[in-house]
């Protein structure tokens, strides 16, 4: 997936889909297209934490 | 003798990227190869259209910022892609019509990329996008 970087070619964010005929390459050379990630981005790993503290009480 | 003045107006897209702005100058020539059909007999030339030839000059100011000219062609130099160049700019990008035309030319080439500088003015880029398929697109 594209996604648009410059105002020259549409909205700045926007979804980019190449019509025929238009060189890709050189719109990436150019800067005015990136590639999106089509992935989720990953959860965060859950961790445990242990909040309870231990004191020492003199007998 | 003029008793107008018509402000020329129009919008260039060279690979998907508008670059109306940065554009001075378009000449769109649609030209075909004329073939002989004479034959024995005839007393006058005939012919008939042979292979499109057409061919888009332009010329652009030369800037080197990011996503400008030298960005948008310098990429585009012994390749192939699209071009389209309409009397104004679509209402609704793409969308032309049949007093807007996007006169398109899909895979033209583009042979050399020339930077012209000179002192006191601002400096240009002027291409010629040679061969590609023609077409008029009026919908």
């Amino acid at each position: 997936m594209y996604v648009i970087l410059s105002e020259r070619l549409g909205t700045v964010g926007a979804k980019y889909t190449p019509i025929d005929g238009v060189n890709i390459e050189a719109l990436i050379a150019g800067g005015f297209i990136g590639i999106g990630s089509t992935t989720k981005a990953a959860k965060s790993a859950k961790t445990e934490t242990d909040t309870d503290t231990e004191t020492e009480t003199k007998d | 003798m003029a008793t107008s003045t018509i402000l020329s107006n129009p919008h260039v897209l060279i690979n998907a990227v508008n670059m109306s702005d940065q554009c001075t100058a378009a000449n769109f020539s649609i030209d075909y190869t004329q073939l002989t059909a004479s034959s024995f007999g005839d007393v006058d030339n005939k012919y008939v259209k042979g292979l499109g030839d057409h061919s888009l000059t332009l010329s652009f100011y030369g800037s080197f910022a990011a996503t400008e000219t030298w960005a948008t062609l310098n990429g585009l130099v012994g390749t192939t892609f699209t071009v389209i160049v309409s009397p104004e700019a679509p209402a609704t990008p793409g969308t032309y019509s049949a007093t807007n035309p996007g006169m398109t030319l899909t895979g033209t080439f583009l042979a050399s990329l020339p930077v012209n500088f000179q002192l006191g003015e601002l400096n240009t880029m002027d291409i010629v996008c040679t061969g590609g398929v023609y077409t008029l697109d009026v919908s």
